[in-house]
């Protein structure tokens, strides 16, 4: 099921809201039990033939946690290791049979000249986000960190709707103290209303903005993965315009999932903070799906010795991490560039950051900005390899915005393109038609996108006083939005039913979020 | 205000907003779905109806249960009137023109099927286009394609532009009409020259141009492929045969006529056996499913050389009064013609044909075009500028896509 469906806006979530709060009051287990299965249904709306493998997954993981820790307790350590390895182990392969196993085939069995076809394996939805929760779970047991829950409120932590097919990756630490609070229970105005407000917020970035310019993407790419070379504009509109589109999607995601959640009392953990305002790619990653990179952080880069070992060995692990990283998103070579190129932009960044310590160099204002528009082209030349289908079609767009297949604007933009068509054709520039990216109104939506993600407060600065997302430690406070800032009142209770309707009408047919993929 | 008023008021008011828009896309009815508010000065006129029509009219099909129905591409969509007094028994029949814009084969087999199972249809008109096989494709199911998706046509941001530009645009230049014609450009005020009307024929026509295309090529010997279908072979066609005879369904199986100026760069691009092969592709399995004795089920062709598609470029008439409007789509005059020769027997345009005057039909054809080449040079210069307005569209849309 789609948040941004009418099934689960007119009846998934009001009923399930009613139910919860009604049984609540008899008794909080109950209420816990009807979310838990509630979110089974969620999940099974997509293909119930998987919600067996999730139970089957929340139960292993459940006993074996179990187990771990009580190891612990009991000081046989080495033993709570071994079960570690093979509990990992095992979610390991699960996650890679679904996921990974095409991949792999399609790339040995060319070397052994095996022409046989690929099984058709489909991924369950969200199955690299219940794996990794569960397998944080699993080595938080085995640290002594995690102790025993009920499985009502595992299973909750881990199926939880809000959270399921596309994160934020949760934290047990964060969710079971919740779960099991009898405060969640009592039906709470002022989380409702919080909610509602990022339910909706969350809703209009999706329909209206995302899927609006995913309009002017897929043509796009498509042309390049086949063959057809793309001019300066036409490139660049490309990538800005799917830099736009999968930040609007997973920011309009993480809005409905933390507002959705909140209505249940539930507060999620922060997953997005204005990442395109980053002044660095260090920065980026402490803005952008913060609750991965969090556990990439403490599941592998530390583990695998973070900075205690030297700079060599430093740089090697952020460049494994984000490998993996870049892995995790997909099942293919353009995902692992793309983890790649993000893990020789932190070391580039890291090295940068020393140099300019050791030079003692201060920062004016004027390199903040050039810092955050270098950010910003960073991130929207790795977003290519990530949304291309092939190296071929990533290398097409790339020439492109290099300008190797030249440079012409839409004659348009030289007759009605008011100051900036002039100031063009002043310059000598070509003009001609272009088959991407020929409208005015897509320049527009590009240059509003970017004065939106630049100057704009987001959802959780606008609702900062009211403690929209828990935070974690290094990755940023929820400032507020100043006069931004949301209260409930006329004006913001209109504005929110306009961009409600608005989002409403827009939800065309089936759409579904870009990280639902991964 | 609180918190609590807040949480109330905010769905209430966006569910207000939502079903209000709903409300006035109901009673406007952009895509002339529902049928019931028609206002003159209103909503009569249905600009944006066109706009929707998969969603839309296999669904009014379904509701509007007409008898005679028919199918096939925007050609069909845009040229046969589906009112024609001999298609409908001078009314007796309920009507429909099924016609969907860019439907291949495979799209108008499966909406020929589907018309058949899900109306008390008595006629049936399938337009037959396209070179691709006559096979049977996957369809999707009758639910799938007769479903009316509401959230579509009245909750979305796409039925309240339509119902504005409904209400906006009521100035007697109708979009379709109740019976699902089409009429594309011919009310198009922006077309109000011959060197508008030769754009849009360069326009539709690029597809098919060649270099050094040219009309008039001197007369060929053509070679058709005249082996028998084998029983796998044209498994979709069979299909349908077989549930009209099944059903006791009038089937007409339609070759388009076609603008003699598309026709001759066709010939002279790809080779005069196109059209022919088609044909006996046609006659060949009707008549093995039929055994040739049936009179349910016929096949029509209006292809040649004959007046009614022979429409000077040069005509200077406005774009309504024309007979056609460019290569493909011809104007309900010429639809109307075609169904006189079929029901009225009218003589001179298209004729009926069978396996057995196959050949009689080819060689009438052929010698039609010789006599029209001889008494019409403007043709070679009509193509000639066409050809000029091809090549000056812009080259990322010459062949429909840059090379």
């Amino acid at each position: 099921m789609l948040f941004n469906s009418f099934v689960f806006i007119f009846l998934f979530l009001p009923v399930v809201c009613v139910g919860f709060f009604v049984l609540a009051k008899a008794s909080p287990r109950l209420a816990a039990g009807w979310l838990t299965v509630a979110s089974l249904v969620f999940y099974g709306w997509w293909n119930p033939v998987y919600v067996p493998l999730l139970l089957a997954s929340i139960a292993f993981n459940y006993a074996t946690g179990m187990r771990i820790a009580l190891r612990h307790e009991r000081g046989r350590k080495t033993d709570g290791k071994r079960l570690l390895l093979v509990a990992i182990g095992v979610n390991l392969a699960l996650l890679g049979y679904f996921k990974y196993t095409n991949f792999f085939l399609a790339n040995l069995l060319p070397l052994t000249g095996d022409a046989a076809p690929l099984p058709e394996i489909v991924l369950p939805l969200g199955i690299s986000f219940f794996t990794f929760t569960q397998i944080a779970f699993l080595v938080d047991a085995h640290r002594g960190v995690a102790r025993e829950y009920s499985f009502v409120h595992y299973a909750l932590f881990v199926s939880y709707f809000p959270h399921l097919i596309a994160g934020p990756i949760l934290h047990h630490r964060e969710m079971m103290p919740q779960f099991e609070a009898r405060s969640t229970y009592r039906l709470n105005w002022e989380n409702l209303a919080v909610g509602l407000t990022m339910f909706v917020i969350g809703l209009f970035k999706k329909t209206v903005i995302a899927d609006g310019v995913a309009g002017f993407v897929t043509p796009a790419f498509d042309a390049a993965a086949a063959g057809t070379p793309l001019t300066l504009l036409e490139a660049w509109g490309a990538a800005l315009a799917y830099a736009f589109q999968i930040y609007f999607d997973f920011s309009g995601y993480t809005d409905m999932a933390l507002g959705a959640s909140r209505m249940f009392g539930i507060v999620l953990p922060l997953n997005f903070r204005s990442p395109y305002k980053s002044r660095s790619i260090i920065d980026f990653w402490r803005r952008w799906h913060i609750t991965l990179s969090r556990f990439l952080r403490d599941y592998v880069y530390i583990p695998l010795g973070g900075n205690r070992h030297g700079n060599a060995r430093m740089f090697g692990n952020l460049f494994a991490t984000m490998l993996i990283g870049g892995l995790w998103h997909g099942a293919g070579w353009t995902f692992v560039a793309w983890g790649a190129l993000h893990g020789v932009y932190l070391i580039v960044n890291r090295g940068w950051r020393a140099l300019r310590r050791r030079a003692r160099l201060e920062v004016r204002m004027a390199e903040k900005a050039l810092a955050t528009l270098l950010t910003f082209v960073a991130v929207v030349v790795a977003w290519v390899l990530f949304r291309a289908p092939t190296f071929g079609a990533a290398i097409t767009v790339l020439e492109g915005m290099a300008g190797r297949h030249g440079t012409v604007f839409p004659e348009r933009w030289a007759t009605r393109g008011g100051g900036v068509g002039s100031w063009l054709a002043g310059t000598g520039a070509t003009f001609g038609h272009l088959e991407h990216f020929d409208r005015i109104a897509e320049a527009n939506w590009i240059v509003a996108l970017l004065l939106v993600c630049w100057f704009l407060p987001n959802t959780q600065q606008i609702l900062a006083a009211y403690r929209p997302a828990l935070t974690t430690s290094g990755y940023g406070e929820i400032d507020s939005a100043g006069r931004w800032r949301w209260k409930p009142g006329l004006g913001w209770l209109m504005l929110l039913a306009s961009l409600g309707a608005y989002a409403l009408l827009s939800v065309n047919g089936y759409s579904e979020f870009i990280y639902f993929q991964f | 205000m609180s918190f609590k008023t807040f949480s109330i008021a905010l769905p209430a008011a966006i569910l207000f907003a939502f079903g209000a828009i709903g409300l006035f896309n109901r009673i406007v009815d952009p895509f002339w779905y529902f049928r019931d508010i028609e206002i003159k000065g209103f909503n009569l006129d249905k600009p944006r109806a066109a706009g929707d029509e998969r969603t839309v009219k296999p669904a009014l099909v379904v509701k509007l249960q007409p008898q005679a129905v028919i199918v096939g591409s925007s050609v069909a969509a845009v040229g046969l009137p589906p009112t024609h007094p001999g298609l409908t028994q001078h009314g007796m029949l309920k009507t429909y023109n099924l016609g969907l814009a860019r439907a291949a084969w495979d799209e108008v087999q499966c909406l020929a099927l589907f018309a058949m199972n899900n109306a008390p249809v008595k006629r049936l008109v399938v337009g037959v286009s396209g070179t691709e096989d006559l096979d049977l494709p996957a369809c999707p199911s009758d639910r799938e394609l007769g479903g009316i998706d509401y959230g579509r046509i009245l909750f979305s941001t796409y039925a309240f532009a339509a119902s504005r530009e409904t209400l906006r645009r009521q100035d007697g230049r109708p979009g379709v009409t109740r019976e699902g014609q089409w009429y594309l450009a011919r009310y198009d005020a922006s077309i109000r020259t011959d060197d508008d009307v030769a754009q849009r024929f360069a326009l539709q026509m690029r597809q098919s141009f060649c270099p050094g295309a040219r009309g008039g090529a001197a007369p060929q010997p053509v070679t058709i492929d005249r082996t028998m279908p084998t029983p796998q072979q044209g498994a979709g066609l069979r299909k349908l045969v077989r549930l009209a005879l099944q059903k006791k369904v009038e089937l007409k199986l339609l070759l388009y006529p076609k603008h003699v100026l598309l026709e001759e760069v066709e010939r002279t691009c790809r080779g005069p056996a196109d059209h022919w092969n088609r044909l006996w592709q046609v006659v060949a399995v009707v008549e093995q499913e039929t055994g040739g004795s049936s009179s349910l089920v016929e096949v029509w062709d209006f292809y040649g050389y004959h007046v009614r598609s022979a429409e000077r470029i040069h005509a200077r008439k406005p774009m309504h009064e024309r007979l056609w409007q460019d290569g493909g789509h011809f104007n309900e005059e010429v639809g109307a013609a075609v169904f006189d020769a079929i029901y009225s027997g009218s003589p001179g345009f298209g004729a009926m044909v069978t396996t057995r005057d196959f050949d009689r039909h080819v060689a009438r054809v052929e010698t039609e075009r010789e006599a029209f080449l001889l008494a019409n040079d403007w043709l070679g210069q009509e193509i000639g500028e066409i050809a000029r307005k091809v090549a000056a569209l812009p080259p990322a849309t010459q062949h429909g896509g840059r090379q």
